[in-house]
């Protein structure tokens, strides 16, 4: 798990030490629109899915997040 | 192709913009590193037909055009001075041109200028017409709320004027367009048209969950999806545009694309695979002004020597509507 928090610390530009999979992304100042932005990069350099915003916004916790990137393998 | 421009008198930096918004997480430095734009010009007291008419009369002046031979005036804006009449007809009376002529407006935003090329080719080719003004003109900044950071960062004011005949569109090559109205919501002003009219409810300022405060008479722009859009659309479009002259990214001296903002134009320009010095970037002191954004980067290449006589160049706008579209242009001669 440890490596899909990293994944999103990365995804977002945060030190992976201040998030944990029931962190409220409301709570991040990095979510903001470029964070969103942030990650459909992340998603679409890394596992070449273009994720749609929509997709995006039903997000709440960085747990969510864990749970796709996790779907998508290595 | 004979291109010139015209920026409105009134400059604001980020400096400005970080004043204003008063938010520690809103430095000039912040906003610069986010967008690639450093200061922006802003229509205060100019109009749509105002930056059309200039643009018109630096084109008149920087190649020695006589203005008497235009016989069709296209004018791309969505912002018009008013929603009727036609902004063109405005623009040919105060250019002094013939009454024997057309002018029409067209409205599409970031795509504007490749469309504005295709209407101009066909006109010219079907023999209607023998010297068109081609103008984009856009002031996004009247519709933009002074407390919307997503928008007032980014969009810039401006014009550009180009002179277009039988011989010069024949250096255009085949064009591929798009289009999406699914994404009408994401890039829109609500009111105004026949669907949400003024009232005293549009008027209602409202925040939204980042602290930009605007009304359903100003500029809403999804972020997010937005991107999410062009890194979904623009790599097939850049393909087919390719396929379709028979072009590889090797046989392309320089790609201008719309300049949305410098991290977008990124990351497509690594998506695509476009080698860093055949990828025109032009942001900083104009930020993105919608149609007007590929002509005023095209001048401001030329003017650097970054397009050079005889060069081959692969020009694509995208965005609001969505719309979409791409062709190649042959500078045969600066």
């Amino acid at each position: 798990m440890n490596n899909y928090l990293l994944k999103v610390s990365e995804a977002l530009g945060i030190n992976n030490k201040n998030i944990n999979t029931e962190t409220l992304l409301v709570d991040l100042e990095e979510w903001d629109s470029m964070g969103k932005i942030s990650l459909i990069i992340f998603l679409d350099k890394n596992y070449n899915i273009q994720i749609t915003a929509d997709h995006i916004y039903k997000f709440v916790t960085v747990g969510d997040i864990v749970k796709l990137i996790s779907s998508l393998g290595e | 192709m004979k291109i010139s421009i015209a920026l409105p008198d009134t400059i604001l930096t980020n400096h400005d913009l970080e004043l204003g918004f008063n938010d520690p997480r809103w430095t000039a430095e912040k906003i610069y590193s986010k967008t690639g734009i450093e200061s922006r010009h802003i229509a205060c007291k100019e109009t749509v037909s105002d930056l059309a008419v200039q643009a018109s009369q630096n084109l008149i002046n920087e190649h020695s055009l006589d203005i008497k031979c235009i016989d069709f005036v296209l004018l791309c804006t969505q912002s018009p001075d008013y929603s009727l009449p036609t902004t063109a007809c405005l623009i040919q009376h105060r250019l002094g041109l013939s009454n024997n002529i057309g002018a029409l407006d067209f409205n599409l935003g970031c795509s504007g200028f490749v469309y504005g090329l295709s209407l101009a080719q066909g006109l010219l080719l079907a023999g209607a017409c023998s010297n068109i003004l081609l103008i984009m003109a856009e002031t996004y900044s009247k519709y933009i709320n002074f407390n919307d950071k997503s928008t007032r960062t980014i969009f810039g004011d401006g014009a550009s004027a180009l002179h277009l005949t039988r011989k010069s569109v024949n250096n255009i090559g085949k064009f591929v367009f798009g289009t999406d109205g699914s994404g009408f919501n994401h890039l829109i002003v609500p009111s105004g048209g026949g669907a949400i009219p003024h009232s005293s409810e549009t008027r209602i300022e409202s925040s939204d969950e980042a602290g930009n405060i605007r009304s359903l008479e100003n500029l809403y722009m999804n972020g997010p999806e937005i991107f999410s859009f062009t890194i979904r659309t623009v790599p097939e479009l850049i393909f087919s545009t390719l396929d379709r002259n028979s072009l590889t990214i090797d046989d392309v001296d320089l790609f201008v694309f719309h300049q949305a903002n410098a991290f977008l134009l990124e990351n497509l320009r690594l998506k695509i695979g476009i080698p860093k010095e055949k990828f025109y970037v032009n942001l900083k002191f104009c930020g993105n002004t919608v149609s007007a954004s590929i002509p005023i980067a095209l001048y401001h290449a030329i003017k650097a020597g970054k397009i050079k006589s005889n060069y081959t160049v692969l020009i694509a706008g995208f965005g609001v509507g969505y719309s979409w579209g791409a062709t190649i242009v042959h500078f045969s001669d600066i």
